[in-house]
């Protein structure tokens, strides 16, 4: 409702400066970073805005082709956008951008930068495709790389190694890696990372001879036809000093992969019982085998399983984990202090609970996105945690997505109870979103 | 006038003056999405016939704001950022709105502390830049006047 009166109000001019800075803020936040380099351009105000924004937000960027397409953003801005962000960019990121952009930056020296990725566009064709002269032009540009991805992209890795400072390197779908640079690759940098998992299906075997040239990888990702099966690669990579995490991943041998790793007469002397960590995420047709081998890994601390489905989350297709198979595991991996079995159908709750009961120093079972029977679970792990006299500290039980209801935390059993059982309805274990297919090992160092 | 309930039942509109003299009366309900208006009906500061002044708002312009609160009111279902965003254009259409109007829309959501407001607003004029083709176009649709001198603005 209003009251009577009218009055006009003289006309005035529109203007976006009429904002304050707080809220030109909210409106350039929302724009591209090169918009807002174009609207920082545009008055000085604005560019001030901009300039505080860029302070803390601008730290990784990521560049895309249609960022840079209208009429405008010609060759010249696209290097004044540039040289302006890189006071405050330390990691790039490039998705699909065209090539003959990067290039204009080969005079340039943007040491700031540390990391780098570079998305390739697999649809390019010819002089727009990144090639060998691309990774020379980013050593010059990017003198203390360390960090660099590389998907897409049609290199034969021979000037790789002339990246001094680099301590990662992923090369993903590169399809035309020759083996004979990779030699140089492992001998001359000092690597700590290298991940070659995702489709480098011309690096074999062969071409990963020499690995145990580069003694300070730490974490290495590769693929199961980069471990040919009749050779001693894999003992060289266990043999690595430095070695806290291999990945592998593998469709169609995922037992002949963990029977190579695990079995002690296939690796090195004391490798099985430097392996602190497990994980493997998929579907697997025989889970009985499976555990046969995993049980070679006697002095497991953390095993994090995760099934897959293929139904739309009411929980049918989950694949089932028998009793009897659990039971004969929880006898060998006596060691375990975390067990994550996600996503799986439990024949009972039984075999899970042998873990229970033989694993003395279990701290986690996570449930999560399992059946497990609902709270009858819950009552029969209570159950057996309250004769456990020597327990010093509450079992904690991660339950969320599964079928025990989350307001069991709330029970008066489980109130009472605390002292033995914690129970977790909120907590996501930390991979979640981990790649199917990947077997994941993980080293006491 | 205030909402303290050892002082008086909670009264279901309140009035809100605006600059030309206007009074709207706004229903209570309403203000949990004004910051600043619930802010200032708590500590009494209304004068004595329980009238709140906001005299930096046009009468035209908090009708509006009045009815954003009332459809997020009524739609609290849908809080998904394009339904707000469907919202807030089919508002400004009925009202005939133009850019003046969004700006002096947004300079009411925050002086109101209306977020939901703040937030679609901003967004609708970040989709009005970007959808600009050159930055010159940008200068023109809001009158941005051009103190960079063109040396600073050379490029290498």
């Amino acid at each position: 409702m209003t009251s009577t009166t009218d009055r006009d109000t003289a006309p005035t001019v529109t203007s976006l400066l009429q904002l304050n800075d707080d809220v030109l803020a909210l409106i350039i936040r929302q724009l591209n970073v090169f918009q807002q380099y174009e609207i920082g351009r545009l008055n000085r105000r604005l560019e001030s805005v901009v300039q505080t924004i860029w302070r803390t937000r601008v730290r990784s960027v990521v560049l895309q082709d249609e960022m840079f397409r209208r009429s405008t953003a010609t060759n010249a801005r696209f290097l004044a956008f540039i040289l302006a962000l890189v006071p405050h960019m330390q990691r790039m990121c490039c998705q699909e951008l065209d090539v003959r952009k990067l290039r204009l930056l080969s005079s340039q020296n943007l040491d700031r930068i540390t990391h780098l990725e570079w998305l390739g566009d697999s649809n390019r064709r010819g002089r727009v495709r990144f090639v060998d002269e691309d990774v020379r032009l980013i050593g010059r540009v990017f003198p203390k790389l360390r960090r660099l991805k590389l998907r897409n992209c049609q290199i034969t890795g021979k000037y790789l190694c002339d990246l001094e400072q680099l301590s990662e390197l992923c090369l993903d779908d590169c399809q035309f890696l020759e083996s004979h640079h990779f030699r140089d690759l492992f001998r001359q940098l000092r690597l700590r990372k290298f991940d070659i998992m995702e489709d480098c299906d011309e690096v074999n075997c062969c071409d990963l001879v020499d690995l145990h040239l580069c003694p300070t990888l730490e974490h290495i990702k590769i693929a199961d036809y980069h471990l040919c099966m009749e050779s001693d690669i894999t003992q060289q990579l266990l043999r690595l000093p430095r070695l806290q995490k291999l990945s592998i991943y593998s469709k169609n041998f995922v037992f002949d992969v963990l029977a190579r790793i695990a079995r002690p007469a296939n690796s090195p002397a004391r490798a099985a019982t430097l392996i602190e960590g497990f994980r493997f995420s998929g579907v697997l047709h025989d889970y009985g085998r499976f555990f046969q081998e995993l049980a070679n890994l006697r002095q497991l601390k953390r095993l994090e399983l995760h099934g897959q489905s293929d139904d739309e989350g009411d929980g049918q297709g989950l694949q089932v984990l028998g009793d009897q198979i659990l039971s004969q595991l929880s006898n060998q991996l006596t060691s375990l202090t975390e067990l994550r079995l996600c996503g799986y159908q439990l024949e009972s709750p039984s075999g899970v609970l042998e873990f229970v009961t033989k694993c003395r120093q279990l701290k986690i079972l996570d449930v999560t996105r399992s059946r497990c029977h609902g709270e009858l679970f819950v009552w029969r792990c209570l159950g057996i945690l309250s004769k456990q006299r020597w327990r010093a500290e509450p079992l904690e039980l991660w339950i969320r997505q599964s079928d025990i209801k989350s307001d069991i935390v709330h029970s008066p059993r489980c109130l009472d109870s605390v002292r033995l059982l914690r129970i977790d309805a909120k907590q996501i274990g930390p991979s979640l979103d981990c790649k199917s297919g990947v077997l994941k090992f993980i080293f006491v160092r | 006038m205030s909402l303290n309930p050892t002082v008086c039942k909670e009264p279901k509109f309140v009035q809100l003056q605006t600059c030309e003299g206007y009074i709207h009366d706004v229903e209570t309900s309403l203000l949990e999405q004004m910051g600043t208006v619930h802010d200032l009906l708590m500590v009494e500061c209304s004068d004595s016939n329980g009238i709140i002044p906001l005299l930096k708002i046009e009468s035209r312009i908090m009708k509006l704001v009045v009815q954003w609160c009332r459809l997020v009111q009524n739609n609290s279902a849908r809080t998904e950022a394009s339904d707000r965003s469907t919202m807030f254009t089919e508002l400004l259409e009925e009202a005939s709105g133009d850019d003046k109007v969004v700006i002096q829309l947004l300079l009411a959501a925050n002086y109101l502390h209306v977020e939901s407001l703040l937030e679609v607003g901003t967004q609708y004029l970040a989709d009005v830049i970007t959808a600009c083709e050159t930055a010159e176009e940008i200068r023109i649709r809001f009158n941005l006047q051009n103190d960079i001198p063109s040396d600073e603005t050379e490029e290498p």
